[in-house]
């Protein structure tokens, strides 16, 4: 067919316009993953706690009466296991904080608790990096090895992101711990944690062998622990920017994921509930001393998306749904339980990244965080599902097993301590203020220089080291 | 239009939560003059006052009415003591304890103080025990030590606190205390003395002069109450200042000759005579918390609160500091603002450095709180009253370093937050029946000269030697 030249003009043009457009939109991520809808309109669950509610928290609390060691002021991680990691302790502090303002803990023993942990973060042995090793023993306060052998095992940014967070609200709140908390923190060694951009930086067990610093983080659970850092005064404008973010349709919702590679030491790009909700339950999806309200936020995004395709699962294919890392008592112990991870819609991987369908849960920190954060049919009947599973002896199953409905007996305390977060959420709202007070921690750094640290960051951070991406030229999935 | 309220009312409520999200705390001002908390005790303050009160419930021996300085310490001082009566009427004042209660309580006590034995038959010894009322050592070993004229000071200042308030029991107060013997405890100049066997040698008895500015002031009030001169006592000469954190804090500027005159600078003796004497004049009526008639103790005592808010400001360590007692060897501190010429320092008996062991002192800084009202004392208060054991009483604070609790307990600490308690409820604890007394009456026509009593009378020809090998 032969094209008379004005139609031919206008066709040409029409072409060079969708091209144009077309080269817009795979410039801007946004416009090209845009979801079908930017958030949920479900509002936060608020009330007073009825008599279930503080029932279920008291019987999270009693997994802390029933693990404290009094000798080093700890709680073991999990029932009939003495390893600790730093996000325990973050946990720990919530949960005391959360147990108080709900007033399942008495005034006296919160004291108590919290005299204990900060004088055992005061005293605790702090490993060749100058900051806290990845696992202590909560019986001896040792420092100890993934095997549970003493010696060290790197340290995790993440972990230590979430304590910062809890300690800066502790000492902020509790003017009685508020010197001791700066004392303990000022211990650190701020150096290798973090590069003069505000990536976070961890240091863990290579395959091969030695502990090697290596970039930690993915999307979600990265901008979190950032922002624990970010209390403390470190720029960490990087690690709170997303990058490297895609997106899949699954039940016809939109769901990011981080595109990054697995690397070495692995760390899975996984979806999992907790990424974007534990910064809903504490920062209300904000970041803390900005003027952006947490409303539409990404952070708020993700956590929706993660929620609605959790709940369009149920709806469609009518499995209860709530997902997130977890352990279980017997191999392969750990699984990361997710929404989406290498490619695969609600795959559960063990920590090398073979598929372990049959270790799928329904996660009682999943359901509470959802819980809490959307106040819903679905969420009602979550919790519904998983209210018998609590363990006489004091404390909160993980789970019922997606296969056959068995209960998950593992007891860890960072379920029980989101449980609390979950009910003191809803009693209070968003759970850490953003009220600061200037205390020891200022004082000691107008004053004197700890240069060897780090600190004050606003004069070392510039210096701090980056890593060089050694994986860079992997292909991305 | 529709479109264009909806567009406003979002508007709004972002912008409400755009500043729910920037409230940031208060930041803590400072006080700018001494104001006194007053006024009924808020149910949280009524805890408080169960809570000291229950360490005499629970530590008062049925038999002798008497107390030991710590639970399962019988030995117990008359510094001591006065803490004791000064928790009882404390309780009374604050319905803890019903009039047959407080009776009982007090008649047990002066029952024994109307007999109890005396340091050579002169005054009361430095420790008696608890479990038979007989003088002890520190270890509860019958024995004689000497007496403390520092003790006694405060000792008359709740005894004449009792009688004027409770005229009921002014004649048993009196005989008590005529039967010291006052020749050796005031010079004619108004110098308070105490006395010890040295090295518990008890042909070497040593006479000192007792007290350094503060405490010296504090007790010579009890002394002048029953009439004697104290003009020695009673002049802050010789004193001088050092600054610390800008304010200048008054030291005394006399040698410290020996172990019993330390010149160590805390909160306690100030705090006591702010909330008993009001820092006014003993014999001064008023009754006016604001008005103060020795107003350069109100000044000293602004200053060692001053200082103590600056150190917070300044390094954001809580800090309520006075001498009290550890839950490890030595057992005993002067956590001070100044102590041997160093800001801060925390010194044993000895004088030795043990700063480990600074505490924020439970009583220092419910006096401050009492005392001097302020954003900071505010702090002071939230962080010292979970403090306590149910049941048990106030522990004696938390070690600033480590941030642990020192876990001891004592009398002297429970019975001081009570008085601090009264004191928010009632002001100025010692006021004036304006009735005569037994000592009155009987010492107008009469004199016990073997005892030196009165002292106006005796007073001006005794020559005590100070005798320090």
């Amino acid at each position: 067919m032969k094209l008379t030249p004005p139609i031919r003009d206008i066709l040409l043009l029409v072409a060079l316009l969708i091209q144009l457009s077309a080269c817009h939109h795979s410039l801007d991520e946004k416009t090209l993953f845009a979801p079908v809808r930017s958030f949920v309109s479900i509002p936060y669950r608020h009330g007073e706690l009825n008599d279930v509610e503080l029932q279920t928290a008291s019987k999270a609390w009693a997994y802390f009466d029933r693990t404290f060691f009094p000798e080093t002021g700890l709680p073991q991680g999990a029932v009939g296991s003495d390893v600790v990691t730093m996000w325990d302790i973050g946990s720990y502090l919530a949960a005391m904080v959360s147990a108080r303002r709900t007033n399942v803990l008495d005034k006296i023993t919160f004291d108590r608790r919290m005299t204990s942990v900060v004088h055992w973060l005061n005293s605790m042995e702090l490993n060749d990096y100058g900051l806290p090793n990845k696992f202590y023993n909560a019986r001896t306060g040792q420092m100890i090895q993934g095997d549970g052998k003493p010696g060290q095992d790197g340290f995790s940014a993440l972990d230590i992101g979430r304590m910062l967070i809890w300690l800066r609200y502790v000492r902020n709140e509790f003017i009685t711990y508020a010197t001791a908390i700066d004392r303990a923190v000022l211990r650190f060694n701020f150096r290798n944690i973090l590069d003069s951009d505000g990536l976070l930086h961890g240091a863990a067990r290579t395959s091969d062998g030695p502990i090697k610093l290596f970039r930690e983080g993915r999307l979600g659970l990265q901008q979190y622990a950032a922002l624990g850092f970010k209390l403390w005064g470190f720029n960490v404008n990087q690690s709170l920017s997303i990058r490297h973010q895609s997106a899949i349709t699954i039940f016809d919702h939109w769901l990011p994921f981080d595109n990054r590679p697995t690397g070495n030491p692995a760390q899975f790009a996984a979806v999992t509930t907790r990424m974007a909700m534990l910064a809903g339950l504490e920062f209300g999806f904000a970041v803390p001393h900005s003027k952006k309200s947490g409303k539409n936020s990404f952070m708020r995004k993700l956590a929706d998306a993660v929620y609605l395709v959790q709940k369009a699962r149920f709806s469609q294919q009518g499995r209860l749904t709530a997902r997130d890392s977890h352990l279980m008592d017997h191999p392969p112990y750990y699984v990361i339980d997710s929404i989406f991870v290498n490619g695969a819609p609600f795959a559960t991987i063990d920590n090398k990244g073979n598929y372990v369908p049959e270790a799928a849960i329904i996660s009682i920190k999943a359901a509470y965080a959802m819980w809490a954060l959307y106040d819903s049919p679905y969420t009602d009947a979550l919790i519904e599902a998983l209210a018998p599973i609590y363990d006489e002896y004091g404390g909160w199953f993980s789970g019922t097993y997606e296969k056959n409905g068995a209960i998950n007996r593992v007891i860890t305390l960072d379920c029980n301590a989101i449980i609390l977060e979950a009910l003191a959420f809803k009693a209070f709202g968003v759970l850490i203020n953003h009220s600061e007070t200037k205390g020891y921690w200022e004082k000691q750094l107008n004053d004197n220089n700890f240069e060897q640290q780090g600190l004050p960051p606003s004069s070392y951070q510039k210096e701090f080291q980056p890593l060089l991406e050694s994986d860079k030229a992997r292909p991305t999935p | 239009m529709r479109v264009f309220l909806k567009l406003l009312a979002t508007f709004l409520i972002s912008m409400t939560v755009g500043t729910n999200s920037l409230v940031l705390c208060a930041p803590i001002s400072p006080a700018s003059q001494q104001i006194p908390r007053q006024g009924t005790l808020t149910t949280e303050e009524g805890e408080w006052a169960k809570i000291a009160w229950s360490y005499f419930q629970n530590n008062v021996n049925e038999q002798t009415g008497l107390a030991g300085a710590q639970p399962n310490y019988s030995p117990f001082t008359m510094w001591d003591l006065s803490a004791h009566i000064a928790a009882i009427i404390s309780a009374y004042h604050l319905q803890l304890i019903d009039k047959r209660e407080f009776d009982s309580r007090v008649r047990k006590i002066l029952r024994w103080f109307t007999s109890m034995e005396l340091f050579r038959g002169d005054l009361p010894n430095q420790f008696y025990s608890a479990d038979n009322g007989r003088m002890v050592d520190w270890a509860n070993q019958p024995g004689e030590l000497g007496w403390s004229a520092l003790d006694l000071g405060r000792l008359l200042t709740w005894l004449k606190i009792l009688k004027e308030r409770y005229p009921e029991y002014s004649e048993l107060v009196d005989r008590g205390i005529m039967r010291w013997n006052w020749s050796k405890l005031l010079d004619r100049d108004g110098t308070m003395f105490g006395a010890s066997y040295y090295q518990r040698d008890e042909n070497n008895l040593i006479h000192y002069a007792e007290g350094r500015l503060g405490y010296e002031e504090y007790a010579a009030r009890g002394f002048l109450l029953w009439g004697a001169n104290t003009d020695a006592a009673s002049a802050v000469d010789p004193y001088s200042t050092i600054t610390v954190y800008g304010v200048p804090i008054p030291f005394d500027a006399r040698e410290p000759e020996n172990l019993h005159a330390p010149n160590f600078v805390v909160s306690e003796s100030y705090i006591l005579d702010g909330i008993e004497h009001n820092w006014d004049i003993p014999g001064d009526t008023n009754s006016n918390v604001n008005k103060h008639s020795d107003p350069l103790q109100a000044e000293f005592a602004w200053r060692i609160y001053k200082a103590q808010e600056a150190r917070f400001l300044n390094t954001g360590i809580l800090t309520a500091r006075t001498e009290d007692a550890v839950d490890k060897p030595p057992y005993f501190v002067y956590g001070t603002i100044l102590g041997y010429g160093t800001p801060w320092a925390t010194l044993s008996h000895e004088g030795k450095s043990m700063p480990e062991l600074a505490c924020l002192n439970t009583k220092a800084a419910l006096g401050l709180w009492v005392l001097f009202k302020s954003d900071y004392t505010d702090l002071l208060a939230e962080a010292v009253t979970t403090l306590y054991e149910p049941g048990k009483g106030f522990y004696v604070g938390r070690f600033e370093e480590t941030g642990l609790l020192n876990k001891a307990i004592t009398l002297n600490g429970n019975g001081v937050i009570m008085e601090i308690l009264l004191y928010k409820t009632i002001g100025k604890l010692l006021t004036y029946s304006g009735q005569k007394s037994h000592w009155d009456k009987f010492f107008k026509s009469n004199t016990l000269p073997r005892k030196a009593l009165p002292p106006w009378k005796y007073q001006p020809s005794i020559t005590i030697h100070k005798f320090d090998p």
